[in-house]
């Protein structure tokens, strides 16, 4: 509430502050899907790979994943440092190919916790919600 | 029991297009645990046209952005002059009117296009690179790289506005008048809408990168280009050579920033 607040550091009669805040929400900001793979790997762990983490969001969301969608979202990830990545040997059930398992860097867990308190926080102020799904 | 084998031109295309080691042997051990030769083809068309979809439609945009801007001229000019005066010019004109996306002839709003960014990065990655020459650690850091080509690019697109609108004015002593109203207040004006037209490419440009679509430099090049190409009666067969230089100058230069522009956004 504050952060935007007139007269406060990064608030909106500060224009270097504005514009700083801007470049690095873009640097940081991510697409709900991209929430939805981070969110995923965090509670896969150890066992993240594309096939999980599709799997997981398509049980919880009950729609079809496109894993190219998962690997692009998770490459993006990757860019912003919200996830690191390393190959397992290769495999005969995997045609000989490696599979490549991804954690979730500390910076990346704490913009998971940064996104669910904010969306907590608009959630409990909105009267519709309350009371479980229509 | 051998296990089954998914589609062999679908998994072709996804080694030979998609370029994801982990992503092809993730369908393959989906598909040996039972997953349909239809899901295996909707998986590979989803990898291979997603990432190229996104990218195909801002180059459309880019190129509607181009072809709208250029038929937008700068307020105070004299259209109907200014297109005898651009029909009776040939040469590198015609090239840098291609570039411009055909907007130079008719002194558009994208008139500069995205050449001053493309100039600025050219001449502050060549310095990195003389900086770096056996001393690596002298290399500025991607940070200053894309501050300094931020800065150039914005005075150099000053510059060549004030020189275009000057260029215009001088104009008016060969016959009718093509700025109808010379002096400071249309100099001005004149390179404020040009400078912002240029910066707006710019923005267009990082924003683009940064959201991973593609290379936005290139992108944006692109566009003007095949704009370029499409408008006015083509380029002369002897200049050729001077447009490919061009085109492969700002390749070179785009891909070299574009390292600096990710690991700044980082």
């Amino acid at each position: 509430m504050s952060a935007l607040a007139p007269g406060t550091p990064g608030g909106l009669t500060n224009r270097r502050a504005l514009f700083i805040n801007s470049e690095q929400m873009s640097r940081g900001a991510f697409s709900h899907f991209e929430l939805l793979v981070l969110t995923a790997a965090v509670r896969l762990g150890d066992d993240a790979y594309g096939v999980t983490i599709a799997n997981e969001i398509e049980s919880h969301s009950g729609r079809a994943v496109l894993l190219g969608s998962v690997y692009a979202a998770l490459e993006r990830l990757h860019d912003k440092g919200f996830v690191t990545s390393k190959l397992d040997d290769p495999t005969p059930e995997r045609g000989g190919r490696a599979k490549r398992y991804f954690r979730v860097t500390a910076a990346g867990l704490r913009h998971v916790r940064e996104a669910q308190r904010v969306l907590t926080a608009l959630w409990n102020r909105v009267p519709q919600l309350k009371g479980g799904p229509a | 029991m051998n296990s089954p084998s998914p589609p062999a031109l679908a998994t072709w295309l996804l080694q030979t297009f998609a370029g994801n080691e982990a992503l092809v042997g993730d369908l393959v051990e989906q598909f040996r645990l039972g997953r349909s030769a239809a899901w295996f083809w909707r998986q590979t068309f989803g990898a291979l046209l997603l990432p190229k979809a996104s990218a195909a439609l801002a180059l459309a945009g880019l190129v509607a952005v181009f072809a709208i801007g250029r038929r937008v001229s700068i307020p105070g000019v004299n259209a109907f002059r200014l297109r005898t005066l651009a029909t009776g010019t040939g040469g590198s004109f015609r090239v840098y009117d291609i570039m411009s996306g055909g907007g130079l002839g008719p002194v558009s709003v994208l008139a500069l296009a995205i050449h001053p960014y493309v100039t600025s990065a050219t001449v502050v990655e060549l310095v990195a690179a003389l900086c770096a020459i056996g001393r690596p650690a002298y290399r500025p850091t991607p940070r200053r790289i894309v501050q300094w080509t931020r800065g150039l690019a914005i005075l150099i697109a000053v510059i060549q506005a004030l020189g275009l609108t000057l260029f215009l004015e001088r104009q008016n002593l060969d016959g009718p008048l093509l700025v109808s109203d010379p002096g400071w207040s249309f100099r001005i004006s004149a390179v404020g809408l040009l400078t912002l037209g240029s910066g707006l490419l710019m923005w267009v440009s990082d924003r683009l990168t940064a959201a991973r679509v593609g290379n936005g430099l290139l992108m944006v090049f692109t566009a003007g280009l095949l704009v370029g190409l499409a408008s006015g009666h083509g380029v002369a067969p002897a200049l050729l050579p001077v447009l490919a230089a061009n085109v492969i100058i700002a390749a070179l230069t785009a891909r070299a920033y574009r390292r600096d522009l990710c690991a700044f956004g980082r």
